[in-house]
């Protein structure tokens, strides 16, 4: 199965794509383990677009323990596509190898929530000798490895505030008021009313409020949920039906601003990856043929203030 | 959990597979430092940017406030404000009130605060939060006012000796009934003016200034977003040493206003630094 899978390329303009993320996210009605690879093009003109983007959903049966190794080898810089379907059942132990390495080498992991729990295994990235295809491709630019964890999201009202410098605020406030007689003797006419507060931009306050819940935030999850949108009028995007099974495509999960840092290309000193955020969709019935891969729909959000910033065309 | 893996790779997965929540947990465990995150005094130092201007000031690309104004770019995360004049930004809640709103159960009372910020040297912001609570609705304001913070030209009463230190012209600002005037004063004169507009304008960064308000100033939201529209105004007022066209001076900060100046998009906006008195 594995050997039918080319590396993608971009559909604009042809070139190689680069792995961004891979969430493991089986869903609960299906047996099968399922992942989902995003890839994106390495030239500006197509990242800023839908088409310069793919999604592909990948899906297998579990089996028996595989008795063949795995060569773990130091991951090379150039390939580090990894393709897991033949992996998926060694997910833990691959996983607990990846939290003792991180443990001992340099490499930070990051934070991060998710919104339904969903796993990801970028960690240091065995390479396999499977794809002969890449190893023709050298030169592909790819982004360094880093490991995800996994939060559920909670509600914003159960975090605790540190009130310490408000209250401060509040005391002086009330030892000035005691002093100044004048105003308490006045008697006003006139009666403040309730007041809308208005914003030059409502929409990115109520994302920015989602992110302060947990700041480092790099995906989230939530199969057939609802997505936060970063711009109003960014919504009227059709998301087109699944070609494979004719159903519609529901939300599965977003990437956020604060994963930009961390797609630098190690190599090519090229433009950081830029976006607002970007939205997954996938067919809602989890329809799966047997067929090598299934492409998905992504969205591209850019920056809403995009507009004061020359176009990302040079 | 290593040595279930290979063997019992099913029952592995079967657990796995009871819901998200009990192996996500059980992952998060040994990584989960801080689950969802409160504030703690780590939070507030990073600070990870949401728009791309935010990642441009973190990145240290752009030098400065005045670079952000001069190229009329809409600041949206107050944490901009705080990286660049955060240190000498000083808060004062100017007034709680309570505002009352009739329901058919009774009525419904949510307080209003009014907050002012300034660094006394220039940049001052009015944030204005209505909330159920006293604490939430002054955090609310603190935000909308460094939100809303704009640069104050300060000019000469006579003799240009010194240090600016009053408005450089006649400038009025209104909101609802309420009409304010801000009138140049020789030196030492100091703010006289209604307690409200005082802490505002000294805020500031005004030393002397004569004022005049009339209308309906007990309604002190009007009266300080009158004066603060006052204050706002005296940069857009074309004063005769502005009369000559200047040719686009060389900052001190090249590097960074060339960032700015290559990616921004054209628009009329006036290019040229004005004198920062």
């Amino acid at each position: 199965m594995s050997s039918d899978i080319e590396h993608p390329v971009c559909k604009k303009c042809g070139k190689y794509s680069q792995l961004v993320v891979q969430v493991y996210c089986p869903v609960d009605s299906s047996d099968y383990h399922r992942t989902m690879y995003v890839f994106c093009c390495s030239d500006k003109l197509c990242w800023t677009t839908n088409e310069g983007w793919t999604v592909y959903r990948m899906q297998c049966l579990p089996q028996g323990p595989k008795t063949s190794a795995i060569l773990v080898s130091k991951p090379n810089s150039s390939c580090q596509w990894n393709d897991d379907d033949d992996d998926e059942w060694n997910d833990d132990f691959k996983e607990e190898s990846v939290i003792e390495d991180l443990e001992t080498t340099s490499s930070k992991p990051s934070d991060l929530a998710i919104g339904l729990e969903s796993l990801s295994l970028s960690g240091n990235m065995p390479y396999t000798t499977r794809f002969p295809q890449l190893s023709k491709c050298s030169t592909l630019p790819c982004f360094p490895s880093n490991y995800i964890n996994v939060f559920e999201c909670e509600a914003a009202e159960n975090r605790a505030v540190d009130d310490t410098y408000v209250n401060e605020l509040i005391k002086k406030y009330n030892d000035e008021a005691e002093e100044d007689h004048t105003e308490s003797c006045r008697i006003t006419l006139h009666t403040e009313a309730y007041e809308k507060t208005e914003r030059k931009d409502n929409c990115l306050h109520k994302f920015k409020k989602v992110i302060d819940i947990c700041p480092g935030q790099v995906i989230r999850y939530s199969w057939m949920g609802s997505p936060v949108h970063i711009k109003e009028s960014g919504n009227q995007s059709i998301v087109p039906i699944c070609p494979s099974c004719g159903c519609k495509r529901g939300f599965e999960f977003q990437l956020m601003p604060a994963l930009i840092p961390y797609l630098k290309n190690l190599d090519l000193d090229s433009a950081e990856v830029e976006f607002g955020t970007i939205l997954i969709y996938s067919c809602s019935k989890n329809c799966w043929k047997g067929a090598a891969k299934e492409e998905e729909h992504i969205v591209y959000c850019p920056d809403p203030d995009l507009k004061y910033f020359k176009s990302q065309k040079t | 959990m290593a040595d279930a893996a290979p063997a019992g790779g099913s029952a592995a997965r079967g657990g796995f597979r009871g819901g998200f929540g009990g192996r996500g947990r059980g992952r998060g465990r040994g990584r989960g430092r801080g689950r969802g995150r409160g504030r703690g005094k780590d939070d507030e130092k990073s600070w990870t940017p949401v728009t791309k201007l935010g990642r441009l000031v973190q990145g240290g690309k752009i030098k400065s406030l005045e670079e952000i104004y001069l190229f009329s770019l809409p600041i949206k995360e107050f944490e901009i404000i705080d990286f660049f004049i955060g240190a000498s930004l000083k808060d004062e809640v100017l007034k709680i009130m309570p505002v009352q709103k009739q329901t058919r159960a009774g009525q419904r009372t949510r307080f209003k605060a009014f907050v002012a910020v300034g660094d006394f040297n220039g940049h001052v912001g009015l944030g204005v939060k209505c909330s159920k609570e006293v604490a939430t609705a002054i955090r609310g304001a603190i935000i909308l006012a460094k939100l809303s913070i704009i640069p104050i030209r300060r000019g000469y009463w006579g003799n240009k000796i010194g240090k600016p230190h009053t408005v450089p012209c006649k400038v009025h600002g209104k909101c609802g009934s309420v009409h304010v005037r801000l009138i140049p004063a020789p030196r030492g004169t100091g703010i006289v003016s209604a307690p409200v507009p005082k802490k505002l304008l000294g805020m500031a960064g005004l030393q002397d200034c004569y004022t005049s308000a009339r209308g309906q100033t007990a309604t002190l939201g009007n009266f300080a977003k009158a004066t603060f529209n006052a204050i706002s105004k005296t940069y857009s007022y074309l004063t005769p040493d502005l009369w000559r066209d200047q040719p686009l001076m060389k900052t001190p900060y090249q590097e960074y206003t060339d960032y700015l100046m290559k990616n921004h998009a054209t628009s009329g906006v006036q290019r040229q630094e004005v004198k920062k008195y």
